[in-house]
């Protein structure tokens, strides 16, 4: 019965419900650290290096719904930012270049590790299989490039856009926009639902509007408590919305679903399979890059071992977040909650000095709990 | 109409009823089974006679259906596969289930070797009892095969072997005889005929009455989810089962409308696919050519593995292996290489199966209707959502789509629903020529005739229509033409005013009326 009321208050469906239930649990979660840290959990410092500590994951796992709701996989990924991190340090360290250059650069590698992927996943070498592979060439170029070590100082600028904020009014007044444009919708959305009743049943909740004004507060409280918005999360916010709006609202993005829901079905209905496939897997890249070029600025440098593990995060923000690794669904928005989820563990329990070999055991099962809450109440309906 | 029979049943079930979303599979259905007999259930494809068979032995549980199962007058509830084997009833698929690489001993006591004192298998003790127990049951299978070196008639007769190995009491045999040879079906008759004779009672599921006549006691006739009758087979005769089966009135099946014929909109000159490496292939195609006129039903008929599929999927592109074609679009020459060429220009195809050609189960049933027209509904990149929802809409209200709303995820609507989302996804699109592959398979009755009336209206439209199907009656009931195909190359033509159901069979089976010869 409490089921029933939760699905009356997110519109029905249910994977709106076992959505809200996993968000109830990251508050949960929340409250738990935030009394057991003694108020340090949820004060805007520790928020704001909460959030900043997502981004990359969040921008790698953005990534990865694509190829997961197209039904591959992409396990070079960590590799893949090693790389490029590194193609970034030496070329603005040893080589003196420019920020503009050198990230283009990275950018372009990005495109050029998409490309190989592509070149080989549409020849039907399973995406597992190819990724596999350069998991292990990437690690050896960055290997290469470094000559085995670290690398730092980068540019000024460069490390700002791993480390710098958004000032704080600019932040504030961003969060307030986002919160008009959504209240704006909202109401667009539910003029026409009362305009077509009889068509669907996507009737804006009150529920929704009352959570944007929730999130919009919280950020504001985020940010305008310590320096502002750090600029990793806005890169990854603004990508956030990019690739949203493709999935919903272009041609491609609808065909990524029905691709990764039923690949033959797809080329019966005349869709190119392959051109979709090729494009989900050169997104990626080039968001591998992006990662490279978030992590090597964050630490002002690089180190070849860096990046290690990064696409078991990304993957694991992906599946928390509901995306099924048989294809067809998933969102970004769950991924990001998922990259949240996973944060918010790793720095609460940090908090509380939990070691790090326990912080693997709890991440691992969460991830386990997690699916199987998603599968079973796919089986209940 | 039942006689009351006093007890000695062995197995009763009553007023079974079996629903999935949105159709009826089985309707109070009553079915008994005395010891030592043999019963069949015959009846078309989506009579419900698997279902049934799938309520006994407990694939659906208990629970999930309406009725009663009563095992030796005591009721049953079984909860999986696993109790109704315990309870002494054993059932073998048309499917092949045993494992290839073992042998045919060892997959008869598989899961229950034969051990040495030490526990470890004792390999003489299995093939001498695999031996002793083949040659009780009457087959001559060499224990020490391996499975994958014998025929698949063989491996089915092996599957049944294992089933009779643990003595069960009731033994159902789902269409037993689809992968067996003539020789084959004796043996399988004499094994049936030495377990009842043991005591032991079967189900004999079958759509072919000559094999029900000779090897039955009783026949019960099942159609579209209800029983019609049980009888002896003494007390009946093989017209009175067909019309049993068939049972209803032709003319209000397949409402044909009259529609002006006119100019040929499409060509398919010559083709051949290659002919298979090993040999032994019969389904190649062999220089197919025909015209298609506007407004024109156009009914392919022909055996299972005549190449009717291959034929549809030469057409649309997804063909491997085509070694010489022209496809000719209002008179010029159009180049399909993929289904994208082929929906470009303006030819579909709904595809005979469903699920892993048409649908994509997971998405809504509107993601479902405008998969195929997505690019129509955009204003630059853009998708327009309320232009979509709107076709959308309008197909289901033009259709009767029976759904909830467009948002409900398309694996939930029954099946002629599905296949009605399927050629809206089609009609959206604004194809001139619809190839449609068997497009009534497993869908009820009802259903059927909607999609007909669909059929009829696209050739109203001035669309074509090529429609594919192994059951002839549909065929003789819409079509305005007939192409007949046997091995791979058309061996007849018959245009409305000379159908004639014997005569099409006749051209359907045998090969010495060719038109077309072989290559």
């Amino acid at each position: 019965m409490k089921l029933e009321k939760i699905k009356k208050l997110t519109g029905g469906s249910q994977a709106n419900v076992t959505f809200v239930i996993k968000i109830l649990i990251l508050v949960v979660c929340a409250i738990f650290f935030e009394i057991a840290t003694r108020g340090i959990f949820l004060s805007s410092r520790n928020a704001t290096l909460l959030l900043r500590q997502t981004a990359i994951n969040g921008v790698l796992a953005t990534g990865m719904v694509y190829i997961i709701v197209s039904g591959n996989i992409d396990l070079s990924i960590g590799s893949g930012v090693a790389m490029t991190g590194a193609i970034l340090a030496v070329l603005q360290t040893w080589h003196q270049w420019g920020t503009v250059p050198s990230i283009l650069v990275v950018l372009l590698v990005g495109i050029c590790i998409g490309l190989f992927h592509g070149f080989w996943i549409i020849r039907d070498v399973p995406a597992f299989v190819v990724t596999l592979g350069t998991m292990l060439v990437f690690r050896g170029l960055a290997l290469l490039i470094t000559k085995g070590v670290s690398i730092a100082p980068l540019t000024v600028t460069t490390k700002q856009i791993g480390q710098g904020f958004v000032p704080i009014v600019p932040s504030i007044i961003l969060f307030i926009a986002i919160f008009v444009f959504l209240v704006i919708r909202w109401f667009i959305a539910r003029a026409k639902a009362k305009s077509q009743e009889n068509v669907t049943s996507k009737k804006p909740k009150v529920m929704q509007l009352v959570s944007y004004g929730i999130l919009v507060v919280a950020m504001i409280y985020v940010v305008s408590g310590y320096k502002g918005l750090p600029i990793p999360v806005l890169i990854m916010m603004g990508l956030m919305v990019v690739m949203w709006f493709l999935s919903k609202f272009t041609a491609f993005g609808r065909n990524v679903y029905a691709v990764g829901g039923n690949a033959e079905a797809s080329r019966y209905s005349g869709i190119n399979v392959k051109r979709v496939t090729f494009i989900v897997v050169l997104i990626m890249g080039v968001f591998t890059s992006i990662g490279g070029i978030l992590l090597s600025a964050r630490l002002d440098g690089a180190m070849p071992a860096m990046g290690s593990l990064m696409e078991m995060d990304a993957i694991s923000a992906a599946i928390i977040g509901g995306c099924s690794l048989a294809g067809g669904s998933g969102t970004i928005w769950g991924a990001l909650f998922g990259a949240l989820f996973m944060a918010a563990l790793d720095n609460g329990m940090s908090l509380l000095n939990i070691g790090s070999f326990m912080q693997y055991i709890v991440k691992g099962l969460i991830i386990i709990i997690a699916v199987y809450s998603d599968v079973s109440a796919n089986k209940r309906k | 109409m039942e006689k009351k029979e006093a007890s000695g049943n062995i197995l009763e079930m009553r007023q079974i009823t079996k629903e999935f979303p949105g159709v009826v599979a089985l309707n109070k259905v009553d079915f008994e089974l005395k010891p030592g007999e043999i019963h069949a259930i015959i009846g078309e494809n989506g009579a419900g006679k698997s279902t049934l068979m799938k309520v006994l032995s407990g694939v659906y549980p208990f629970g999930s259906y309406e009725g009663d199962v009563l095992l030796n007058g005591e009721t049953v509830q079984f909860l999986s596969p696993r109790n109704s084997t315990e309870n002494g009833i054993s059932i073998v698929y048309q499917e092949i289930v045993i494992v290839p690489d073992l042998t045919v001993g060892e997959n008869i006591f598989l899961g229950n070797m034969q051990k040495t004192k030490y526990g470890t298998i004792d390999w003489d003790m299995l093939y001498a009892e695999s031996e002793k127990f083949l040659q009780r049951i009457g087959l001559s299978i060499d224990p020490k095969a391996v499975i994958k070196t014998l025929t698949v008639g063989e491996q089915q007769l092996v599957q049944i072997a294992k089933a009779i190995k643990d003595e069960p009491k009731i033994l159902i045999l789902d269409e037993p005889t689809s992968s067996l040879a003539d020789s084959e079906i004796e043996n399988l008759f004499k094994v049936i005929d030495i377990f009842c004779q043991a005591g032991g009672a079967c189900i004999y599921i079958s759509h072919k009455i000559e094999e029900v006549e000779r090897i039955s006691d009783r026949v019960t006739v099942l159609r579209d989810g209800e029983k019609i009758i049980t009888q002896n087979k003494d007390e009946t005769s093989r017209e009175e089962i067909i019309t049993y089966i068939v049972g209803r009135e032709l003319k209000d099946m397949y409402p044909k409308s009259s529609c002006d014929i006119g100019d040929v909109i499409f060509s398919v000159k010559n083709l051949t696919q290659r002919e298979s490496e090993l040999g032994g292939d019969k389904k190649r195609l062999k220089n197919i050519s025909f015209d298609l006129r506007k407004g024109e039903i156009l009914g392919v008929s022909g055996l299972f593995g005549s190449g009717r599929t291959e034929l549809c999927m030469g057409l649309f592109g997804t063909l491997p292996e085509v070694v010489s074609r022209e496809l000719y679009i209002h008179g010029e020459k159009t180049n399909i290489k993929t289904p994208e060429d082929a929906v470009k220009n303006g030819l579909v195809l709904l595809t005979e199966d469903r699920r892993r050609y048409g649908l994509v189960s997971v998405l809504s049933t509107l993601s479902n209707i405008t998969l195929a027209s997505l690019k129509k509904y955009r204003r630059k990149v853009i998708i327009d959502s309320e232009k979509e929802t709107e076709a959308a809409s309008r197909m289901v209200d033009s259709l009767s789509i029976k759904v909830p709303t467009l948002d409900t995820i398309v694996e939930n609507l029954s099946g002629g629903n599905q296949q009605k989302t399927l050629l809206a996804r089609w009609i959206l699109t604004d194809p001139k020529i619809f190839i449609l592959d068997e497009p009534t398979k497993g869908i009820d009755v009802g259903a059927k005739v909607g999609i007909f009336k669909i059929i009829n209206s696209l050739v109203e439209q001035g669309a074509g229509v090529i429609l594919i199907s192994s059951e002839l009656e549909e065929l003789l009931g819409i079509c305005d033409r007939i192409l007949v195909m046997h091995e791979g190359s058309i061996n007849g033509e018959f245009s409305r005013n000379e159908f004639d159901a014997e005569g099409i069979m006749h051209c359907a089976m045998a090969s010495n009326t060719d038109i077309g010869g072989k290559s």
